[in-house]
């Protein structure tokens, strides 16, 4: 049965407000939650915005801060940034901060603002995404200091070990010029970067802007003398569609640089189990992906993987110091799903 | 030299023709034009139209002729074709980006309230506008309109065809089901629309590689299958060109399509298969077929053109 968006939010608005209703409804924000499961991306975003809106009635734990934070980066749909406006003013993230995120959300959506109502059923909108925003930089009642958006976001284990060498083994990818190879044997090669994106991804601050750093690092590294052994794997989240072609025409268009350790690729078998081992927070509509977070990953050679905060593409220093990191420290052991448990 | 003096004359010349081409453009209406004429009792709705299209949006009138048009589109004892000329021209105005960001949520409220207007040019004006941009109102509304039994919006193929746009949109299994049973435009629009679909590649393929099927159904399963699949139309489309059972018509619409689509001609860049084009295009009595053939024989002689 096809999730329904509203019957969604008429789950979440009726989730008891304690601690676990609230991890629920963090877990529903989640792309691969089933109720992304089949919506069309339009309606994806309608849900988003809406259970973003719903946690801003709630106390917001610091590990959902990321996320709203993150939506108020690159969404660039009135609905969703008008619910992570409503959320973030209860989030104590520092006027600085809040205010550049307001700003730059501003921007983003001002040629397609809209009138934004929350809630099933209520009464017509009164205010627009964009003044939303500017709502939300006006001090709430209960706001309260908190670490999500302080600091800097640091790499979290997700899996290592021998689940993701056999994930990775089941895993068949093909690159951009057709060649075929198992993701364990390239992986177990060097240390590897992997970024997800998809080619019909309308967002241009989401995959576009990944492919683009991508290239923009590989090309760094090639030329670097000293530059850490590593590779680039951008890979998409819509394999089906995104033949080697038009993995090679996406990447030409934004200057990816391809090489023998920098290349775009597709999986061509073991998606599902990839999929769950990385905890890849995408929802799928009935023909393409309908939403998708910006999701990295630090694979080194003996399959211990890191997911690393979305803005680690733009901050090479940062990326080489975890590496570094990396290279010292013992895989993890098992499993730490993103939202599983509150502090 | 002589490559300036040309280059310069030909820039006097340009400038001449722009300037003349500007004097013959009918004057700008401003909205006070417009209003005065709208008051008038006996007025023409298709003069009204006409002047509310050459409405001015320049800054100076931008504010005050887009708060116009969004009042004329929801006036609804106007004519019909003068609030479809109010939307055409808010739409023009959308285009102005940085002046019309403050009118933009207004304006997306008023083309909502028109996508269920009792005029079906006016919803069909409102809602092709809303689709360009993916709307989630717009989409909701037409799948809805849809369903079985309910009151539709739009011609169907005219649905389809806005739903398609977004390949987002999540309307593959309506368009699978009209695929499979609708008939004449509608089908066709639900064929070409499943090319958003990788999943439905077999059976583009199947209807496009169709001998009984109509031309025009073929045609448009062929396009959709271009999108689901390059790799598997480039194989059918191999095999029309060299089928002499083929229509003629299909097999200078397959060649056609090789030679246009790089992606296409290098798949099939084999000097077999460039050898049997060159000699279809030498051996063809078909006129529309020898044509287009002999064009993909020269592509496929020099692929890098």
């Amino acid at each position: 049965v096809p999730a329904s968006p509203e019957r969604s939010l008429s789950r979440a608005l009726a989730l008891p407000r304690s601690e676990a209703g609230t991890r629920r409804l963090i877990g529903m924000l989640q792309p691969s939650s089933r109720d992304f499961q089949g919506l069309s991306g339009a309606d994806a975003e309608w849900l988003r915005g809406q259970l973003l809106a719903a946690l801003a009635e709630r106390r917001i734990p610091d590990l959902a801060v990321p996320l709203i934070v993150e939506d108020l980066r690159t969404s660039a749909s009135p609905v969703v940034v008008a619910g992570a406006a409503r959320a973030i003013r209860k989030c104590g993230i520092g006027d600085g901060a809040k205010r550049e995120l307001i700003e730059r959300a501003k921007a983003r959506i001002a040629g397609r603002d809209e009138f934004v109502a929350f809630g099933a059923g209520g009464p017509p909108a009164a205010l627009t995404a964009r003044q939303e925003l500017d709502s939300a930089l006006a001090p709430a009642a209960e706001e309260r200091p908190c670490c999500g958006g302080g600091g800097r976001p640091s790499p979290t284990g997700v899996v290592g070990g021998a689940a993701a060498g056999e994930a990775f083994a089941r895993a068949e990818i093909q690159d951009q010029d057709g060649r075929r190879t198992s993701l364990a044997e390239l992986a177990g090669k060097r240390h590897s970067l992997l970024a997800l994106f998809y080619t019909r991804c309308m967002n241009p601050e989401k995959c576009s802007a990944t492919v683009t750093s991508l290239g923009r690092l590989a090309r760094r590294f090639e030329a670097e003398p000293g530059a850490p052994d590593l590779q680039i794997i951008g890979l998409s989240y819509d394999g089906a569609y995104d033949l080697p072609r038009r993995l090679k025409d996406y990447g030409t268009d934004r200057s990816f640089a391809f090489g023998d350790r920098a290349f775009l690729a597709r999986c061509t078998r073991g998606w599902p189990g990839l999929r769950r081992l990385l905890d890849l927070q995408v929802g799928y509509g009935d023909a393409t992906v309908n939403y998708h977070e910006r999701e990295i990953f630090l694979i080194e050679p003996g399959f211990a993987i890191r997911r690393l905060p979305p803005e680690s593409l733009s901050e090479p220093a940062q990326l080489l110091a975890w590496l570094e990191v990396d290279r010292t420290q013992k895989p993890p052991k098992k499993q730490l799903r993103r939202y599983g448990r509150l502090p | 030299m002589d490559d300036d003096r040309d280059s310069e004359a030909y820039r006097q010349q340009l400038l001449k023709e722009v300037e003349a081409a500007a004097s013959e453009q009918p004057a700008r209406v401003l909205p006070g034009d417009v209003s005065d004429y709208k008051q008038q009792a006996a007025q023409d709705s298709g003069a009204l139209a006409e002047r509310i299209q050459r409405l001015t949006l320049q800054p100076d009138y931008f504010d005050e002729s887009v708060r116009m048009l969004l009042a004329i589109a929801e006036e609804s004892k106007l004519p019909v074709q003068v609030r479809v000329a109010a939307v055409q021209r808010l739409s023009a105005a959308k285009f102005l980006t940085n002046c019309f960001e403050p009118f933009h949520a207004d304006f997306i409220e008023a083309m909502r309230r028109l996508a269920t207007d009792a005029s079906a040019k006016v919803r069909e004006a409102a809602l092709e506008r809303l689709t360009l941009n993916g709307d989630q109102v717009a989409q909701k509304l037409i799948r809805e309109s849809l369903a079985e039994g309910a009151k539709p919006l739009l011609r169907t193929e005219k649905a389809v065809q806005m739903l398609a746009r977004d390949d987002h949109s999540s309307a593959r299994p309506l368009f699978r089901e009209l695929a499979e049973k609708g008939t004449g435009k509608i089908r066709e629009e639900a064929l070409r629309a499943l090319g958003s679909d990788p999943r439905s590649a077999a059976m583009l393929e199947a209807v496009a590689d169709d001998k009984k099927e109509a031309a025009p159904v073929r045609q448009s399963a062929a396009d959709g299958l271009k999108a689901a699949s390059p790799p598997r139309f480039a194989k059918l489309v191999a095999k029309q060109i060299l089928d002499p059972d083929e229509d003629d018509k299909v097999r200078a619409a397959a060649a056609s399509a090789v030679a246009h689509t790089q992606d296409i001609r290098d798949r099939l860049s084999k000097p077999k298969f460039a050898e049997a084009v060159t000699a279809l295009g030498e051996s063809t009595t078909s006129r529309v077929l020898r044509k287009s053939v002999r064009h993909l024989a020269d592509r496929l002689r020099r692929p890098e053109g």
